[in-house]
Order: C-alpha cells, then structure tokens, then sequence
C-alpha cells in the first residue's frame, strides 16, 4: 500500500511507483504524494502520455529523471526560449501588442507547451534534471512598464513564468517599470529578474581607440553594475545574462562565469538541446508582425535524428 | 510466474489491507498488463531499442521484483548497452578526430539515446556545439568591428538597425534620465555627481542651456569650496569648467562667476608676489595664470609686465657671461 491520507495499491521500487488511480486523483496531486510538489506534474504526464488521472487507470511514476539528456532514438528534446520586448500599440517591430500576446499565449495553453522558468534549464543543461517535453521559456529584455500594464496578467491568467531582463540605466524613465512594480511582480514567484547590462551596448565591441585595460573595466561595469542594483532591490543571486544585442565574447563570459552566472542569452535564433553552450543560449526573438505561423515555427521543441 | 494482472493478485494477496481502503479499479481493461508489458520490452530489445527495452524492464521488476525473468532481462540489457556505448565511444572520438564533426556528433547521440547520463558523449556534444556558436559570434562581431571601423556602424545589418531603432527610443529616455538625476544630485548639493550625470546627458545628447547651467553651476560651487579650503589649483580648474560652460543668460551665476574669478586671481596675484624674490619663473606663471582667468587683472599685468623684463635682463646678463 503506497500513499499518505489516501493510500494506492501499488508497488515502489528505487525508480519507478506504479500505482492505479484513485477517483479524485490528479496528476497534481499524485506529483504531491510521490514526488513531492505539485510542479512536477508533468513528469507523470509525459511517462504515461496522458493529460489527465482517470480512475483505475495504471499510473507509473518515474521518482528520477529516467532520460536526463532527453536524446531518444528518434530525435532529441530542444527547448526554445522566447524573446521579447514591450507590449503595446507602438508602431515598432519590437512592440507585440495585448491582444496578439494573449493569443500567443493562448496558443502556448491549448497546445499542451509547457513554459519553464530559466532557472529550471541549469539543471536539464548539465544534464541532471529532467525538464518536461514540450518545455518552453518565456523571456523579456529591457524591462519596459508594459510587461507589468499588458503582459505580467496574461501570463498570471495562464500561470505561465518569464524572466525580464532588465538594462538598469533604463529603470526610472517615463517607459521603463519601476522598482515597485519589479519587486511586486517578483514577489508573486512567477516573473524572475535578471540582468541585461547597466546602459545596453554591445558589449562584444572594443570602441576604437579604447585600450583593452579601459573596455575590460567598462565591461565589468556593464555587468557587476545591474547584477549589484538588481541583488540589492530584491535580494536574489542572479543567474542568466542577457546580452545586449545578443553579442558576446570570451572575455564576457569569463566575467559572468567568475561572479556565478551560470547562463547566458543571445538573441541567435533556435531552439537549445541539453549540449547547448550555457554561456550563448539561442533565443529567438518575436516580433510584432510576427505572423502566427513564425510564431509556431520557433516553438520547436524535438529535433528529429534517426539515431538507431 | 504468470503475471497477468500482477496489481491485483497483489491486492488479493493483501486483501485485509485492501478492505478498509477500497481498490478504485473498475474494469479488467484499467488493471496492469504486465504481459503486455513484457512484450512492449522484448519488442523494444528487438528493435535495439534498449533504453526504452531497459526502463519496461524496470517498471516489470518493480510490479513483481521476485520475478527472476525482469531481473535478468535488466543484467542482459543494461549488458548490452555498456558494451554498444564502450563501442560506439571509440567510433565516434575517431570520428571527431578525423574532423567529421557532423557524423560524430550524431555518434555521440547515439550513446545519449541509448545511455542517456553517459557524461563523456555528453562533453564532447558540448564541445562541438560551444565551437560552433563561437565561431558564430566571432564572424558576426567581426563583421560588426569592420563596420565599426569603417564608422558605419551596423547600418547595413537590417536587424540591428531594427533593434538599435528600438532601444534609440529608450536611449533617449535613459539621457533624459540623466539629467534628471544631475538636477536630483544638484539639489541635494552633490556637486560631483551633477557633473557626472550632466556629462553622461551632454556626451549623448549634447549641450544643452539647462545642462550648461547645471554644470557651471556645480563646477562653481567646487570651485568656492576648493578655494575655502586653500586648494587653489583645484578651485582654478573647476573655475576654469564653470566659466566655460556658463552660458551667460542666468544673471546671479554670472555675477557669483564674476565674484570668483576676482577672488581667484587676487590670490594668485598675491601668491606670485611672495613667491618673486625667491622665484621670478614661478611668480611668472602665477600671474599668467591670474590673466587667463581674469584677463582684466590689473596688479597681474603689470606685474607681469616688469617681471618679462627683469627675467629678460637676466638672460641678457646671463648670455654675455657665457
């Protein structure tokens, strides 16, 4: 007999419980039971194939990750991370508004995607947790006041995380959100803030005339500068980078490697397997005359190889 | 063993326990087929399938783990795969040696799909693929310096110039907030910091009469208290900032400007006159530097006016002797 306050006839090993279902059983609440969150719902999900607990049905759930790299014999698990910008009725290709990102959303939703917070990809990267199969990231750049007004309750409607990376010499300007707003929005566990340089320059580039010693200690401004304002205003460590224009280089890396970063973003579109470099993740950027089409073509979430 | 409907053979087996929480299984279709799921593995195996073969196998042994078939299966297979990865390893690093990245990485593949935490196919996919992305951003941000160099900076990359469209808008806001943040400093009597955000608002967005006004204003004020505190070289370089930034329409900054260049150069008047009978050369540079802030010092130049000429006897005496 296996379970707490409702016990299932079932058998437990060291990988596996296989249970049958009890009436009122859900895949929440048998992740609760067995694998101790509710978050993990998808675990069982995607082992048995199903979208939901009917009673008396077979259940075997997978107490580890039985597929951390999520390369099968037909293909492997990619995860695209989604990027945008504001959301408004600005006539600027950056500017996705309401209505379309509610769709989007909407779409993400009834297609069964399922958006992960960044953080959750550290672990699916060094491949030791497993992360669930139509596994999506929501992310945003800059920090601009519409993804507080237009986008944070679309994506607490859908209970889907994004992470805002924020330029911090933009915080305070008439567009930009407030430190306020940031914090609220962190504080509900579902928007994650991380760092996106202090004033967004390409920071891969040496300006000419500039002496190494001069761009090194710019660039370690760019990025200690709003690591430092970002752990101060919502006493956090911070994880993933994302850099402006999405360029990077070795000496950038290095930085974020020394001060425990442990991700970084591009803006290089694609989706990302478990051997994706940590330190330049594709993103793929969507636009406000995105067509859906472009939108469903960057959620690409397996990649087919024949592997036998 | 025949272990059809395993689940419930053990449920019967533990019927006192089931009793008091009833078993919710309603049919025979929704009891667990552990023969249809033996089968699922030995046609996984079949198809060389054995990571997929090794988890029903797994699965089997925990629904019946005295059963000697589920365990054995598990040895063979995981057997299998062990010597399949050691092989396949060997093939796939020759492989990447010989510089056929594309098939070696669909060989370092192969192990994950068949061992899937195999950490050394692992690293080497990695490696391939942090080659590949970086030799991506070198070529772009390559392109990006030539242009750079060529001071067209990014405007033929169509993209870029989408996004820096975008951001200029921001950009803008950013100095603007700049400004803000002197005024802010500037009230709060921080001089050093008005100047610095100023600067940055100047340096992006150019001189402006109000960041003029500010600038002055704050370099004034250093400039007062570097005097208060005898540091004259301090108080004539921050004087010198102030007056090249005045913009000459706020009356009580030019008449506190004015005020300060009389007092500046009093002092370094006075100063060159201590300094003469000790050091002519140097009470030279005092007073010139008395006039170039107040050109209209008049002790200063005539001063200066008798000191050329004794230092220019001098050279004369000085030239015949030798």
């Amino acid at each position: 007999m296996l379970g707490g306050n409702n016990p299932h006839v079932g058998i437990k090993s060291d990988d596996f419980v296989v249970i049958i279902a009890h009436r009122g059983d859900t895949l929440e609440s048998l992740a609760e039971q067995y694998l101790g969150s509710r978050t993990m719902a998808w675990r069982i999900a995607d082992f048995n194939n199903i979208a939901q607990v009917v009673d008396g049905l077979e259940v075997v759930i997978p107490l580890k990750p039985h597929n951390p790299s999520a390369v099968y014999i037909d293909g492997y698990q990619t995860v695209p991370i989604l990027c945008y910008h504001r959301f408004d009725d600005k006539h600027n290709k950056l500017s996705v508004n309401a209505t379309k990102f509610a769709e989007q959303m909407a779409y993400l939703k009834e297609n069964n995607y399922r958006v992960i917070h960044m953080k959750d990809l550290i672990g699916f990267l060094e491949g030791k947790n497993d992360i669930p199969k139509r596994a999506v990231v929501i992310t945003v750049d800059d920090g601009y006041r519409s993804t507080f007004k237009n986008a944070y309750p679309i994506l607490q409607k859908y209970n889907f995380p994004a992470t805002v990376f924020l330029y911090t010499d933009f915080m305070g300007a008439p567009d930009a959100l407030t430190w306020s707003q940031i914090q609220f929005m962190e504080k509900s566990g579902l928007i994650d803030f991380q760092a996106h340089s202090k004033t967004h320059p390409n920071m891969s580039l040496q300006q000419p005339g500039e002496a190494y010693k001069d761009y090194k200690q710019r660039i370690e401004e760019e990025i200690e500068n709003p690591s430092n304002k970002i752990k101060a205003h919502l006493k956090k460590n911070l994880h993933t980078f994302a850099y402006p224009f999405g360029d990077t280089n070795e000496m950038i890396i290095n930085k974020l490697k020394k001060i425990d970063y442990r991700l970084g973003v591009t803006v290089q579109p694609g989706s990302n397997a478990v051997f994706s470099y940590h330190y330049m993740l594709n993103r793929t950027m969507i636009f406000g005359d995105s067509t859906h089409e472009e939108f469903v073509n960057a959620l690409d979430t397996f990649k087919q190889v024949s592997l036998q | 063993m025949n272990i059809k409907k395993t689940i419930l053979v053990l449920c019967l087996g533990a019927l006192g326990a089931c009793s008091s929480n009833p078993i919710a299984i309603k049919s025979d279709a929704t009891v667990l087929d552990t023969e249809a799921r033996r089968m699922k593995a030995i046609e996984y195996g079949e198809r060389q399938w054995f990571h997929q073969a090794l988890v029903e196998w797994k699965i089997l042994s925990t629904i019946d783990p005295d059963n000697p078939e589920f365990a054995n299966r598990i040895n063979i297979t995981e057997s299998i795969i062990k010597r399949r990865v050691r092989s396949l390893l060997v093939h796939a690093k020759k492989t990447y040696k010989s510089g056929d990245v594309k098939h070696a990485q669909e060989q370092f593949l192969a192990i994950l799909a068949l061992e899937p935490s195999q950490h050394e196919a692992l690293n080497y996919l990695r490696n391939i693929e942090e080659t590949r992305v970086k030799a991506i951003q070198m070529a772009k941000t390559q392109r990006l310096k030539e242009k750079l160099n060529d001071s067209a900076k990014y405007d033929s990359m169509e993209e870029e110039m989408e996004q820096q469209a975008a951001t200029e808008q921001a950009k803008i806001q950013v100095d603007n907030r700049y400004l803000e943040l002197g005024i802010t400093a500037f009230q709060n009597g921080d001089w050093e910091n008005t100047i610095r955000e100023v600067n940055k608002f100047i340096s992006s967005r150019g001189a402006t009469p109000r960041s003029r006004q500010l600038i002055s204003q704050a370099h004034l004020n250093l400039s007062k208290a570097a005097m208060d505190q005898k540091q004259l070289e301090n108080a004539v370089t921050h004087f010198k900032q102030a007056d090249s930034f005045n913009t000459g329409t706020d009356t009580r900054q030019n008449q506190e400007l004015g005020q300060l260049r009389e007092k500046i150069s009093d002092e370094l008047y006075v100063l060159g006159v201590r300094t003469f009978r000790s050091d002519v050369a140097e009470s030279i540079k005092l007073w010139e530097k008395a006039i170039s802030i107040n050109p209209e010092h008049a002790n200063s130049k005539r001063r200066l006016k008798k000191a050329y000429q004794i230092q220019q006897n001098l050279k004369q005496i000085v030239d015949s002797d030798s």
